[in-house]
C-alpha cells in the first residue's frame, strides 16, 4: 500500500498497516526532520522493523541528500531479518514503480560468517580464520609474495584487489547469505568486499559493537557523513553493550602472554635492528609528527571520534620515552611486571583512576602520558614490525588498552583488584577489572557525530532513564501500545502456589524447599494444559542449575518429562542451539517441549519463539543482577551521583527491562498468540508494575495480578480455549488494522497521488 | 462365571473381598471376582489394566492379594487408580498360600508381557531396531525381547476384519473398542453376554469402529519420553533396593553409552552382572547431579572411566553439525561476530561446575534421544539448499494478517454440541448460536409448511429400499426437515424439559437397546426363514420383553422422581412411545411371519 506522512510518500509492502505502525513512522519522521535523536517504544512482534525501513528508505529516496541509513542490530539473525526485510521492501518498491537506482544495501559481520576460502572457511573458530585471512592477506605477505614463490595467498581476495571499488557489487540487496554466493560465484571475498563497498551504499545493517566498539567503529564506521541516520533496534540493553565495549578485564594469564608478547616484540625489533633498521627510523619520524592527519581529520569532521583515542592525545606528538621501539618495548615490560605485582594482593582493592596512576608513579616513575599513548603505539609497532598473527598480540593489546583508558578517563572508571576467591585458587584467580561506569562514555562520539540516532526497541520503559544514562536529549520519546481486535497475550502475575506459600526468587526464599516445589508444580501444570512449546526463564544460570537439581531429586521433572520433552540453555552456544533446533522440531511434531533458559542468556536475546514454539513462556522470579557485585555497586554509586538514579530504581528497571524481554519472546505479530506468566511476588507491586513496558502493562487487570497457581491454571485453560477459535483478520480492520480509508479517517493522508496517476 | 468369548478360566478360589464371600477368577483375559450367589463379576481387572501386586507378608495372619489397576479407559501409563484386595478365607495357612502364589505367577507373566510388548510398541521403528542389534551382543539377560519387537507397531497391520470366526487380533480390537467406550460396552453386555445375539453379529454393524481403532493402534507412536528414574525402594531394614530389569538395563545402555560399554567389557568375565549394577548405582556417576552429599556415591574404576568418558562426549561440541542449524537458531554466528569485551560475567552467571552442568547436558541429550527416535535423523536431509535459507527467513519476518489473502477453502469445525463447548466461557452465548445455526439450516425451505411436506414420506421398513431412489438424498432430506421443525418449534426444548441426568441416560439406553434388538430382528426377517434364524429371532423377539419392561422401569422412576417438571413422567413415557412402538411392530411382524409360514 501507499501512503502520505505529510509531504513524504510511503510505500509500505503490505496491503494493510497496523495503526501503531503508521503512529510509528510518524514518529520517526518527526525526528528525521528535525534532525534530532529519537527514542521509539513499540510492542514486539508488530512490525518495528518494516515499519522503520519503509519510512527510512522513502525518506532517503524521496528527500535530496539521500541520508545513508545505519542500522544496528543485537545479533546476526537479525540482522539477517532486517536484511530480508529490506530486500522484500525493495522489490515491492519496484513492483510500485519507485526506481531507486543503484541501491545497495547489506550487511556486515565477521569473517568466520563470510569467508569462502575452501580452507580456511572449514575452521570452527573465528579468530583461527582471522588469523589465517591474515596471513594470506596483509600486505606485506603480499609484497613478499611477488618475489618469493611458494607463499599462500587467497585468491579471493586477490581478486578484489583489481577491481575498482565501485564495480565490486551489482545495485540490490543482500543478505549476509546472499553475499557469500555472491562472493562464491564471482570468486571475489565476501568480507573484504562487504567492507570496500560502504562508501557505495544506501543501507549497511550490521550489530552494535561496530559502531559502539571503538576498535571495530574505528575500522568500519569511521567515514560515515554526518547526517546518516543511525539506527539502533533492539536497543534496550544498549547501555551495556556500551559498557562492555570499554571494560577490560586482565588476568594472570594475560599479564603472563602480554610477557610472552613482549619478549617476542623486542626479539623482533633486534633482528630489525640488525638487518635494516629503516622501517624502524621511518616510523619514528612518523611518530614525531604525531598523529596530525588523523587530527586534521577529526577538525574538519570528517570522521568519527574514537573514545580510546582522545583529541588531546592526537594533538600531542607521541612522548620521546615511548618513541623509539626498544624503549616502548621497554616500557611494556615495566608496565606489565607492575600490574603483575600488585595483582599479587590478598584483598579487594577498589580504587579510581587518578589513585591508580597516582600509585603507579611512586612506584615505577611511569608518567600519565606516555601511558595514555600507549594502544595507539602498540598498533603503530606490530604495524611496522609487519606481525599477522595479531591473535598471539590480543593480551598485549588489551594491557595497553587498559593504559590508554586508565590515563585518558579521570572519571566513569573504576579500578578493581579481585584476589582469587575460594579454594580453588587454581581455576579463578584473581582478577584486574577496569570497569567502564558511565555509559555515555563510547556513545558520546555517535551522538555528537549523527544528526539523528534512533534508539528503539520493544521495552523501552521507563523511558526517562535511557536519555539520562547515555546523556542525551531525544527530540521525539513515544511509547506506543497494541492495538489488538483480540487480546491475543495473557500476562499473569502468579505470586503464591496452590497451597497459598508465597512464591518469589528473593533471595532468603529461592532455595526454600516450599517455594522450589511451587515452582515446580507450576511449571508441571502449564506444560499439562498449554499444547507445544514453553520457555522457562530463570533470573540467572546458578539459580537455573541449583533448581534444575533440586527438581530432578524431588520428581519435579520426571512429571514434566511425561508431558513434554526438556531442553536447557548451556553456556555453549553450539550446543545451546543445537538443543534449541530440537526444540523446535519437538514443538513442529507435536510433541511438544520445555526450554529452561536463563533471563540474561543468550537465548533470552534474539531467539524468537512465536507461534508453536513458544504458547507460553514462564519468568521465575525477578531477574535481578548479583547485587553483591563490586562492580555493580561502583557503577551504582556512579550513577547515583552523576545522574541522580537511585540504585532500587535502577536494579528493578534494569531486572525488568530483562524480564519483559523474555515475556515479549513469545508474540509475533497479532495472528499468534501466547502467556506470559510473571512467578513472584514482587510482581504485584505498583512499583514493579509500573516500569514494564506500557503495552503489557494495560494488560494486567485486577483479576491477573494476584494469582495462585491453580486460579492461574484456570485462566490459562479459559484464555487457550479462546484463542483457539478461528479468528476472521478482516474483523481486524479498522481496528488494529488500517487500510488507506482509515489512515484518511484518523487525519492522515491516504494515497490519493495513486488514483490521479490511474485516471 | 459368564466367559467372554475366548476366555478360559486358568484358576479359581474361594475368596472374601470387601468382606463378603465369593469365587477370584483368573482368566486368559481378566481376573475377576464374583460373589458366591452371582454370575456375573463383581470386579474385575482386564490384563491390559493390570498394573502390579502386592502380597501380604509370610508371617502375616491373613493371606492376602492386593492387586492395582488403572480404571479401564485411562491412559496406558497413567499412575494405577483402582486397587482390591483379596483375602483367604480357608483355615489352612499353607493352602491358602500356595494357592495365592498361583495367581501371583499368573499375573507375573502379565507384568511380563505387558513390559515387552510396551516396548515393543514404543520403539517399533527402524531406528529401535538397529538399536536393538547393538545392544544384543551387550545384553544377554534381554535376549528374548527382541522377537516381540517386529510384531509391535504392525500388530493389527494385517487384520482382516469381519472374517467368520473372529481372528485372535480382532478379538484383541474387540476388547480394546469396549474398554475405551463406556456405552458401547453397556451395550455389550445387554445384547451379547445375556446371549440375546451373538459377538460376531453385535460387531457386524461396526465394523468402522474396530476399523479405527485398528488405525490408532496401528500409529507409530514414538519413544516415552519420561526420565530414566530409578527410584529406590526403601525396605523395612531400611536399605535401599533398586530393581534392574533387562528393560531398565537397556534403557540405562541407550542413555549412557559409556555404561554399555563398561558392561561389554567386564561383563561377566571380570564382574557378575549383579555386582557391575551394585557398583553402578552407588557410583558416582550414576549419582551426579543430585544435590544431597550423601547421595555422591563412591569412587569406582568402572565408572571413573564412563564420568571421564561422558565428559569428554559432551565438552567435544564439534560433535555438533553446525551445517544443519537454522541460521536463525545459530548462536554462534553472533557470538563469531564481535570480539569479546567486557568484564566478565558475575558469579551467577558462570558457567557452572561440571557436574550441574552433565545433569543438564544429560536432559538435552535424552529429549534429542527421544526426538530421534520419531524423526529418523530427518533433520539430516534438512538441506542447505539457499531457497529454503530464504524461506525460513521470510517466514520469520512476513506478518502475514497485513496482507489480503485468497480466501482458502475451510472444511467448518462441526462441534457436535457447542453449547457444551462454550458453557465453561459463557452461561449466555449458546442460544443465540442456535438459532443462528437454525437460520443457515433453513436452505430453500423457509415456511415450516413446506418443510413438514418432505416429511409426508410413507415407506414400509420391511420391503426393500431398492425401487426408492436415492435414498441418501431422501434422508437427509428428512432428517434436515425434521430438524428445522424442531428448532423452529423449541430452540432450547431439551433444556426446558428439565430431566434429571440419570433419567436421561436411561432412555437413551433404552433407545439404543431397542434399536440394536430391532437391527438385529429386521435383519433375519428379511432373509428367508430358516429353523436356525427362526430360532434366533425368536430369541430376540423374546428379549422385547426385558426391554419393554426396562422402558416401563424407566417410566415409573421418571414419576418419582423430582424435578421442575411437573410433567416428567408423560414426557418420558412421550419419549419413549417410539421406541415401544417400534418393538411392537416388530414383534408384530414377527408373529405374522411365523404364522404365514406355518
Amino acid at each position: 500500500m501507499r501512503f502520505y506522512i505529510d509531504d513524504l510518500p510511503v510505500i509500505f509492502p503490505y496491503d494493510y498497516v497496523y495503526p501503531e505502525q503508521y503512529q510509528y513512522m510518524c514518529g520517526l519522521k518527526k525526528s528525521l526532520d528535525s534532525r534530532g535523536h529519537g527514542m521509539l517504544e513499540m510492542p514486539s512482534g508488530t512490525g518495528k522493523t518494516v515499519s522503520l525501513l519503509s519510512l527510512i528508505i522513502a525518506y532517503q529516496q524521496f528527500y535530496p541528500g539521500r541520508r545513508k541509513l545505519v542500522y544496528c542490530s543485537r545479533t546476526v539473525p537479525e540482522i539477517d531479518k532486517a536484511l530480508a526485510e529490506l530486500r522484500r521492501l525493495i522489490d515491492y518498491r519496484r513492483e510500485n514503480g519507485c526506481e531507486d537506482k543503484d541501491f545497495i544495501g547489506l550487511g556486515l559481520t565477521s569473517r568466520k560468517n563470510l569467508c569462502v576460502h575452501p580452507a580456511v572457511s572449514k575452521e570452527r573458530k573465528g579468530s583461527v580464520v582471522d588469523a589465517r585471512c591474515r596471513q594470506m592477506t596483509a600486505s606485506w605477505v603480499r609484497n613478499k609474495a611477488k618475489t618469493e614463490g611458494n607463499i599462500e595467498l587467497c585468491d579471493f581476495y586477490e581478486k578484489i584487489q583489481d577491481m575498482e571499488p565501485s564495480d565490486l557489487l551489482p545495485a540490490g540487496v543482500y543478505t549476509l547469505e546472499d553475499l557469500t554466493d555472491y562472493g562464491r560465484a564471482n570468486g571475489i571475498c565476501p568480507y573484504y568486499l562487504s567492507r570496500r563497498v560502504i562508501p557505495f551504499s544506501d543501507v549497511i545493517i550490521y550489530s552494535f559493537h561496530y559502531m559502539l566498539d571503538p576498535k571495530v567503529a574505528e575500522l568500519v564506521s569511521k567515514e560515515f557523513e554526518r547526517d546518516s541516520i543511525i539506527v539502533f533496534d533492539e536497543a534496550h540493553n544498549i547501555d551495556s553493550i556500551c559498557i562492555d565495549s570499554l571494560s577490560i578485564d586482565i588476568t594472570h594469564n594475560t599479564l603472563r602472554a602480554s610477557t610472552d608478547s613482549v619478549e617476542r616484540l623486542n626479539d623482533r625489533v633486534q633482528e630489525l635492528k640488525a638487518q635494516n633498521s629503516e622501517k624502524l627510523r621511518n616510523e619514528y619520524e612518523m611518530l614525531v609528527d604525531g598523529l596530525r592527519d588523523a587530527l586534521a581529520a577529526r577538525d574538519e569532521d570528517l570522521v568519527l571520534a574514537n573514545p580510546i583515542l582522545p583529541d588531546n592525545v592526537l594533538r600531542e606528538a607521541v612522548p620521546g620515552s615511548i618513541r623509539k621501539a626498544e624503549h616502548f618495548v621497554r616500557f611494556l615490560k615495566r608496565f606489565i611486571e607492575y600490574l603483575k605485582a600488585r595483582m599479587r594482593v590478598m584483598h579487594v582493592v577498589a580504587e579510581t583512576t587518578p589513585s591508580f596512576l597516582h600509585h603507579i608513579r611512586e612506584i615505577t616513575f611511569i608518567e600519565r602520558k606516555p601511558l595514555r599513548f600507549c594502544a595507539e603505539r602498540l598498533a603503530s609497532l606490530v604495524r611496522t614490525l609487519e606481525i599477522t598473527d595479531l591473535e598471539e598480540y590480543g593480551a598485549l593489546a588489551k594491557v595497553a588498552g587498559f593504559a590508554t583508558l586508565c590515563s585518558t578517563y579521570d572519571t566513569g572508571f573504576t579500578v578493581l583488584f579481585e584476589p582469587s576467591e575460594g579454594v580453588n585458587a587454581g581455576s579463578t584467580s584473581g582478577v584486574l577489572h577496569l570497569a567502564c561506569l558511565d555509559a555515555a562514555i563510547a556513545i558520546k562520539p555517535v551522538f555528537q557525530r549523527f544528526h539523528t540516532v534512533i534508539i528503539t526497541s520493544g521495552t523501552l520503559s521507563p523511558m526517562d532513564m535511557y536519555p539520562k544514562m547515555l546523556e542525551f536529549t531525544p527530540v521525539v520519546q513515544e511509547s506506543f501500545t497494541m492495538t489488538l481486535a483480540r487480546q491475543c497475550f495473557a500476562p499473569l502475575v502468579v505470586t503464591r502456589g496452590s497451597d497459598q506459600v508465597t512464591i518469589s526468587s528473593k533471595f532468603e526464599v529461592r532455595n526454600d524447599p516450599a517455594v522450589v516445589r511451587n515452582y515446580g508444580n507450576l511449571l508441571i501444570e502449564v506444560a499439562r494444559s498449554v499444547p507445544d512449546g514453553i520457555v522457562a526463564f530463570f533470573p540467572s544460570y546458578l539459580y537455573m542449575e541449583s533448581i534444575v537439581a533440586m527438581w530432578n531429586e524431588n520428581g519435579v521433572l520426571k512429571d514434566v518429562w511425561k508431558h513434554k520433552l526438556i531442553f536447557v540453555e548451556t553456556p555453549d552456544a553450539a550446543e545451546t542451539s543445537v538443543a534449541l533446533q530440537n526444540y523446535r522440531a519437538a514443538c513442529n511434531n507435536g510433541r511438544g517441549a520445555v526450554l529452561l533458559s536463563v533471563a540474561r542468556g543468550k537465548v533470552s536475546e534474539g531467539i524468537d519463539f512465536d507461534h508453536n514454539y513458544g504458547r507460553a513462556v514462564i519468568m521465575f522470579g525477578i531477574p535481578y543482577q548479583y547485587t553483591e557485585s563490586r562492580i555493580l555497586k561502583a557503577r551504582l554509586e556512579f550513577m547515583r551521583e552523576a545522574h541522580q538514579i537511585r540504585e532500587n530504581d535502577f536494579l528493578t528497571f534494569d531486572a525488568l527491562r530483562h524480564a519483559s524481554q523474555c515475556i515479549g519472546r513469545v508474540l509475533r505479530g497479532k495472528t499468534d498468540y501466547g502467556l506470559m506468566i510473571l512467578a513472584d511476588k514482587r510482581y504485584s507491586r505498583a512499583d514493579k508494575r509500573s516500569k514494564l513496558p506500557r503495552w503489557i502493562n494495560t494488560c494486567l487487570t485486577e483479576t491477573s495480578l494476584n494469582l495462585s497457581t491453580d486460579m492461574a491454571i484456570g485462566l490459562i485453560r479459559k484464555f487457550l480455549k479462546v484463542m483457539a477459535q478461528p479468528f476472521d483478520m478482516q474483523s481486524q480492520l479498522g481496528v488494529s488494522m488500517w487500510a488507506n480509508e482509515h489512515i484518511v479517517q484518523h487525519g492522515g493522508r491516504g494515497d490519493i497521488a495513486m488514483m490521479e496517476v490511474d485516471s | 462365571m459368564l466367559l467372554i468369548p475366548g476366555e478360559v478360566v486358568r484358576h479359581s478360589s474361594e475368596t472374601l473381598f470387601n468382606k463378603e464371600e465369593g469365587t477370584l477368577f483368573i482368566t486368559n483375559k481378566r481376573l475377576a471376582w464374583c460373589k458366591a450367589d452371582s454370575d456375573t463379576p463383581a470386579c474385575e481387572v482386564l490384563h491390559e489394566n493390570f498394573c502390579n501386586q502386592q502380597v501380604s507378608r509370610a508371617e502375616a495372619k491373613k493371606v492376602m492379594l492386593r492387586i492395582n489397576a488403572q480404571s479401564p479407559g485411562s491412559a496406558q501409563d497413567s499412575q494405577p487408580n483402582a486397587q482390591y484386595t483379596f483375602n483367604w478365607k480357608g483355615s489352612d495357612k499353607e493352602a491358602s498360600v500356595a494357592d495365592r502364589d498361583k495367581y501371583v505367577a499368573e499375573l507375573g507373566m502379565i507384568t511380563t508381557r505387558k513390559a515387552q510388548s510396551q516396548y515393543g510398541a514404543g520403539g517399533a521403528g527402524p531406528n529401535a531396531n538397529s538399536a536393538q542389534k547393538g545392544d544384543g551382543t551387550a545384553s544377554t539377560a534381554a535376549g528374548g525381547v527382541g522377537v516381540s519387537l517386529g510384531q509391535g507397531g504392525t500388530e493389527y497391520g494385517k487384520v482382516r476384519i469381519g472374517a467368520v470366526p473372529a481372528s485372535a487380533e480382532e478379538i484383541k480390537l474387540r476388547q480394546e473398542v469396549l474398554s475405551k467406550n463406556e456405552d458401547l460396552a453397556k451395550l455389550h453386555k445387554t445384547l451379547v453376554l445375556a446371549g440375546l445375539i451373538t459377538e460376531d453379529e453385535f460387531w457386524s454393524t461396526r465394523k468402522n469402529i474396530l476399523e479405527t481403532q485398528a488405525i490408532q493402534t496401528q500409529l507409530r507412536k514414538g519413544e516415552s519420553s519420561t526420565w530414566l528414574d530409578l527410584a529406590p525402594v526403601t525396605q523395612a531394614s531400611g536399605d535401599f533396593k533398586y530393581t534392574i530389569t533387562p528393560n531398565v538395563a537397556r534403557r540405562i545402555f541407550r542413555e549412557f553409552p559409556q555404561v554399555k560399554r563398561a558392561y561389554v567389557e567386564n561383563v561377566p568375565h571380570r564382574v557378575p552382572e549383579k555386582e557391575f549394577w551394585k557398583r553402578f548405582v552407588a557410583s558416582q556417576f550414576f549419582n551426579r547431579g543430585r544435590s544431597a552429599d550423601s547421595a555422591r556415591g563412591s569412587r569406582d574404576a568402572i565408572f571413573e572411566k564412563c564420568t571421564l568418558e561422558e565428559d569428554a562426549m559432551f565438552s567435544n561440541t564439534s560433535r555438533y553439525n553446525l551445517e544443519y542449524l537454522t541460521g536463525l537458531l545459530d548462536l554462534t554466528r553472533t557470538q563469531e561476530d564481535s570480539v569479546e569485551t567486557g568484564n566478565g560475567p558475575d558469579i551467577t552467571m558462570r558457567p557452572p561446575p561440571v557436574d550441574k552442568l552433565t545433569l543438564i547436558r544429560r536432559f538435552n541429550h535424552h529429549s534429542e534421544l527421544v526426538l530421534q527416535s520419531v524423526l529418523n535423523s530427518k533433520r539430516k536431509t534438512a538441506s542447505l539448499d539457499f531457497n529454503d535459507v530464504d524461506k525460513t527467513l521470510r517466514n520469520a519476518t512476513r506478518l502475514d494478517d497485513l496482507e489480503t489473502t485468497e480466501p482458502e477453502k475451510k472444511v467448518k469445525l462441526d462441534i457436535q454440541d457447542r453449547s457444551r463447548y462454550f458453557t465453561s466461557l459463557s452461561k449466555t452465548g449458546n442460544k443465540p448460536q442456535n438459532e443462528a445455526g437454525a437460520q443457515k439450516t433453513t436452505l430453500g425451505h423457509t415456511d415450516v409448511e413446506s418443510a413438514r411436506a418432505a416429511l409426508q414420506i410413507s415407506f414400509n421398513i420391511s420391503s426393500s429400499l431398492e425401487g426408492y431412489g436415492d435414498t441418501l438424498k431422501t434422508m437427509s432430506d428428512l432428517s434436515r426437515s425434521a430438524q428445522l421443525i424442531g428448532l423452529q418449534k423449541r430452540p432450547n426444548r431439551i433444556l426446558e424439559l428439565c430431566i434429571p441426568d440419570e433419567l436421561s441416560q436411561a432412555v437413551a439406553e433404552c433407545h439404543g437397546a431397542g434399536t440394536e434388538m430391532l437391527r438385529h430382528l429386521w435383519a433375519l426377517l428379511r432373509l428367508p426363514l430358516t429353523p436356525e434364524r427362526q430360532q434366533r429371532a425368536e430369541k430376540i423377539a423374546a428379549a422385547f420383553d426385558t426391554v419393554q419392561q426396562r422402558i416401563r422401569d424407566t417410566i415409573a422412576r421418571s414419576n418419582t422422581v423430582e424435578s421442575k417438571n411437573p410433567n416428567l413422567g408423560k414426557t418420558v413415557e412421550k419419549m419413549l412411545q417410539p421406541i415401544t412402538d417400534s418393538l411392537n411392530n416388530g414383534k408384530q411382524a414377527f408373529e405374522t411371519r411365523i404364522k404365514v409360514k406355518a
